[in-house]
């Protein structure tokens, strides 16, 4: 059986949990140190942090999981895959710039990805 | 540097620990009392339901999956730190010195069998991450330069 829906969930979990992190930062400028319990007593009250946080959790289970079917050699460099999810996805929800140097680092993950996956 | 270091080594300690005990578990054995059948659509949800409580139990008998998961977390932490003090240009490439040693210590201790392909395709998102730490890392930055 072809497990590697597995390592396809953490990818998908761990991205949904960042991008969900970064909504939950967004419009918080951290200046000083002492901004910093002001940022967490924002963070706790915000619902994507916590949304944020349960994906990421579930990543974390699932990633354990995953690594009973796995080598770790194999699982970890796998896991590189969610650079171009996330960058995809911050381009889609938060409207970020994806430049030359962005597209060419993505496509040399890409490949690699390609060869792990090919041996 | 001291915020740079402790990453890379909790994150690959995180890892080997977290391997190397579901390695020395029998997963699929305990899984089998949590085994998904078929049958109504509710009694289905219930079972999965079950096999993910169960697998989540597993954490809690095997308090060494918790060591490494919490690893892997402070790691995560110090590279926060890590991020609020460098420029993220200078720090992605440290990203991946996990792999190599993630990949490299798993042939030494986990006894895996890594193959050349294994290594060239490390070696394409090592190239991969060191030109993504070239661009520009947010607009702001983008402006002043």
């Amino acid at each position: 059986m072809n497990m590697h829906y597995l390592l396809i969930a953490v990818v998908i979990t761990r991205t949904i949990g960042d991008l969900l992190f970064k909504l939950s930062v967004s419009n918080v400028t951290v200046s000083s140190t002492q901004d910093i319990p002001k940022m967490g007593g924002r963070l706790i009250k915000h619902p994507a942090f916590w949304t944020g946080l349960l994906f990421a959790v579930s990543s974390a289970i699932i990633w354990t999981y995953a690594l009973d079917h796995f080598d770790l050699s194999y699982a970890y460099p796998f896991l590189s895959i969610c650079f171009v999810t996330i960058i995809v996805g911050g381009k889609v929800f938060f409207d970020e710039h994806i430049g030359m140097y962005k597209l060419v680092g993505l496509l040399f993950i890409l490949v690699g990805s390609f060869f792990l996956v090919l041996g | 540097m001291l915020f740079i270091g402790l990453p890379v080594v909790l994150t690959t300690m995180g890892e080997f620990i977290l391997k190397s005990t579901i390695n020395s578990i029998d997963v699929s054995g305990w899984m089998t009392q949590f085994s998904v059948g078929m049958s109504t659509p509710f009694e289905l949800l219930n079972q999965i339901v079950d096999a993910i409580a169960g697998f989540t139990l597993l954490f809690f008998l095997n308090p060494l999956l918790l060591l490494a998961l919490g690893c892997i977390f402070v790691g995560g932490l110090f590279w926060l730190v890590a991020m609020s003090k460098f420029e993220l240009s200078f720090l992605y490439p440290f990203l991946s010195i996990n792999y190599v040693s993630i990949v490299i210590g798993s042939q030494l201790f986990l006894g895996e069998s890594v193959s050349l392909y294994r290594y060239i395709s490390v070696v394409f998102i090592i190239i991969g991450l060191i030109i993504l730490s070239r661009s520009p890392h947010s607009e702001r930055q983008k402006e002043v330069t």
